[in-house]
């Protein structure tokens, strides 16, 4: 920490505010909303995103990757978290079945979140045990902090969390976003929120034991479990996502209102550039026939005879579409922006546009046909007069 | 444009109205000509602001977007003189208020001629344009992604940053390098999950059908749920759960009941609807087949009867009179009449006994032998005794056995 002189640290904790500033105006201007009077300052920060962005590529390499810790701690003044002698950083972590990998998440949204997103929030907070509720976050009136990320910042230390999830809702619920972070330094995601179907469909028919822990599945292209070698992700950001949705969605070990069968399986896949979340209910049935008997013994050679496993969606099943992934918590260095992320915005402005292009086309055309006309020359009708 | 247009005139009524006692009205402007109408039009039309009227909406508003979007310019605070102001005459232009109809009249037949063509494609038409001349000429090639382009924008050269080497410092902070017990973490089994891979006949990829993406995303969570299995196994982490196990389940009983019902009802549905289908392919069928069966059994009938008179001929002509055969039935052999047919013909039939019963002959006439010399019958109350006299049958029935 004493490699740095104090006139270096100082122009990198100024570096670093203004990079959490212009993270915050990018997602303002991103969605097109003045809410604060404070973002009509930051607006014009906005601008110079590149140079921010570079500023932040060139803090990384510029140092080593111990230094840049160091330097986090330095502008941030929060330690990392020293990994305990039996805490799960420790290399003799014991997974004996007791809570020893604590996790508390802090779930909550926005004021302006429609019935259905309100509603998934419900169901994962039912689906996952470690959840803490908190009322609805309404930036407006908080006064002291205008920030988003002051704001779930505090409230997650007085609530003593771990990690947050908050379901933001604008234009009174018609866009939806996903924000998933942890704390105290880790990085965070911001996700677009699509084709959002809660566990009340009566298609999902599925059910399970409220807070059995779930399995985490994973698409191939997240690449092989972390750590366990192999293959990497499609995208390096996908390895950061697969890290951080172990962490947030799935249930400690031993959690107090954890139970003990393995009933549900959570599947993440990545496709269309966008990730996919579906829940199912793994039901053991007895085999039919012997044909599927053989072939169930083929996939599980370990496990009874006579038994088929088969899935069944419970739901709630939703799209997140990565926008962003920063540094820090909802703040910080902008380590992954989605170039084939199109905003609800944009995408309603280029639908009108389509529209406005027909009436364009239409006059054009008019306009067309007026000249054709009047350049054309019809030839005279030699039997034009023969009847009157 | 209309509807607009009344708007119009509307803000230079009012604005005229306001305006009345200190300013003499204007006089109406003389029609203006075709040829002179861009400036006669720039010159009387209000103030360039009210140039988005006609502009096709281009999207942006001063007020927030949270707000209800609504065209209530007329009530942004100008000066309200009566209650005809606030209500909206659409009359304004057929009135017989003659100064601003002309106007209208003009202005529309302005509009129609062409002459605000450059005022609308100016703000934003006109890039779009060139933008949209130069996509045309690239996607011809590739109509299937236009379908798409349509839904998403158009690639704007957007950056997008990829901070490898700290999103791999993130990652490694947040992993904590928790075996299997604790994160129950998978993957599917596969290198890919195949849903991007657009098929080389064409069309779209399957993650946008829903069927295949669901089912490549159940196949791939069931492959998961076996790896997960295995490992559980090695863990010693129970996995299935006992059937009498019960506990709080994430559904509440009211919810699985509905859910039972909605089944039940789906199911109920598609019965139904087979049935139906099933039914009308039946009545199609069922005249076809039952007026066969008829003619099939009135044939059979035919066949049957000619056989066995078929067979009674053969009979007939082999037999030798005189002769009986071991063969020969005498059912087949002519009956004649039936017997109980030809004693009604007698009593009753082919006009009876001719009706000439009483009708005596000389024989016995002189025949004496019933005549008693001595007279004593029995008399009146006394009975005759049938069984020693002579038991002779009625008059009726000796002339009918006489015939």
């Amino acid at each position: 920490m004493g490699k740095n002189s104090n006139k270096k640290r100082k122009q990198k904790e100024a570096a670093s505010r203004k990079q959490d500033t212009t993270a915050d105006a990018e997602t303002e201007v991103e969605n097109k909303v003045e809410t604060n009077v404070d973002d009509a300052a930051k607006v014009e920060s906005a601008s110079d995103d590149e140079g921010k962005g570079e500023v932040a590529a060139e803090a990384d390499p510029e140092t080593d990757a111990d230094s840049d810790s160091d330097d986090e701690i330095a502008e941030r003044k929060v330690t990392l978290p020293t990994p305990a002698a039996t805490g799960p950083g420790a290399g003799n972590f014991v997974s004996d079945g007791r809570y020893r990998n604590k996790c508390r998440l802090l779930t909550l949204s926005s004021r302006g979140a429609s019935p259905a997103q309100r509603h998934l929030l419900a169901d994962l907070r039912i689906l996952l045990p470690h959840s803490r509720k908190e009322q609805k976050l309404d930036l407006g009136r908080r006064g002291s902090s205008g920030s988003l990320a002051d704001a779930l910042r505090e409230i997650a230390e007085i609530r003593r969390c771990d990690a947050v999830m908050y379901l933001e809702g604008r234009k009174r619920g018609r866009d939806g976003y996903l924000h998933l972070g942890v704390l105290p330094n880790g990085p965070s995601i911001k996700f677009g929120l699509l084709n959002v179907h809660t566990m009340d469909q009566l298609k999902m028919t599925g059910n399970c034991l409220q807070g059995s822990r779930p399995l985490l599945s994973f698409d191939p292209a997240f690449g092989d479990a972390a750590g366990h070698g192999g293959r990497p992700p499609q995208e390096p950001f996908l390895g950061l996502v697969r890290s951080m949705f172990v962490r947030i969605f799935g249930t400690p070990r031993g959690h107090p209102k954890s139970k003990p069968f393995v009933d549900r399986v959570m599947a993440f896949y990545y496709a269309d550039s966008k990730i996919w979340v579906r829940n199912y209910q793994i039901s053991q049935e007895a085999v039919t026939d012997a044909k599927e008997a053989r072939s169930e013994a083929l996939l599980r050679p370990y496990a009874e005879a006579g038994s088929k496993t088969s899935l069944v969606e419970i739901g709630p099943r939703f799209v997140l579409d990565p926008i962003r992934i920063f540094g820090g918590v909802f703040a910080g260095p902008t380590l992954y922006k989605n170039s084939k992320y199109v905003g609800p915005n944009e995408q309603r402005a280029d639908m009108k546009r389509v529209k406005g292009d027909r009436f364009v086309r239409r006059q054009e055309a008019r306009e067309g046909k007026r000249l054709r006309r009047e350049a054309t020359v019809m030839p005279e009708d030699p039997l034009g007069d023969v009847f009157r | 444009p209309r509807y607009k247009m009344s708007k119009k005139n509307k803000k230079q009524k009012q604005k005229q109205k306001v305006t009345k006692p200190s300013v003499t009205p204007p006089t109406p402007p003389p029609p203006p000509d075709l040829d002179e109408v861009d400036e006669a039009m720039t010159e009387e039309v209000a103030p360039p602001a009210d140039h988005d009227d006609l502009v096709e909406d281009n999207g942006t508003s001063s007020e927030e977007d949270d707000e209800v979007e609504d065209d209530d310019d007329s009530q942004d605070g100008e000066h309200i003189e009566s209650i005809r102001d606030i209500v909206v005459d659409d009359e304004d232009d057929e009135d017989a208020d003659g100064e601003f109809a002309k106007e209208a009249r003009a202005l529309r037949k302005a509009i129609a001629e062409g002459a605000f063509d450059k005022v609308a494609m100016g703000g934003k038409g006109v890039l779009k344009q060139s933008g949209e001349e130069n996509d045309e000429g690239e996607d011809e090639e590739e109509d299937a992604e236009e379908e798409e382009s349509l839904m998403v924008s158009q690639q704007k050269p957007s950056d997008g940053i990829n901070n490898v080497a700290a999103i791999r410092a993130a990652s490694a902070s947040l992993d904590f390098g928790l075996p299997f017990p604790e994160t129950f973490d998978v993957t599917a089994a596969g290198s890919s999950s195949g849903l991007d891979a657009r098929p080389e006949d064409g069309g779209l990829a399957p993650v946008h059908d829903d069927l295949k993406r669901e089912v490549a995303f159940y196949n791939l969570a069931l492959s998961a749920v076996h790896e997960g299995r295995g490992h559980c196994e090695k863990y010693e982490i129970p996995f299935d759960r006992p059937v009498d196990f019960y506990a709080e389940m994430v559904k509440t009983d009211a919810h699985m009941a509905k859910v039972k019902d909605r089944l039940i009802f789906e199911s109920k549905k598609i019965d139904a609807f087979e049935k139906r289908k099933a039914g009308k392919e039946q009545k199609l069928r069922a005249k076809e087949t039952q007026s066969n069966k008829t003619r099939e059994k009135a044939m059979q009938r035919k066949d049957n009867l000619r056989a066995v008179d078929q067979y009674a001929k053969d009979v007939a002509s082999r037999r030798i009179p005189g002769v009986v055969r071991d063969d020969d039935d005498d059912d087949f052999r002519n009956k004649g009449p039936n017997k109980k047919r030809v004693a009604m013909d007698r009593k009753y039939g082919f006009g009876g006994k001719k009706g000439r019963f009483k009708k005596t002959n000389k024989k016995d006439l002189a025949d004496m032998s019933n005549y008693n010399e001595r007279g004593n019958f029995g008399g009146i109350g006394t009975k005759t005794n049938h069984k020693k006299g002579n038991k002779r049958p009625g008059k009726r029935a000796r002339d009918a056995a006489r015939k």
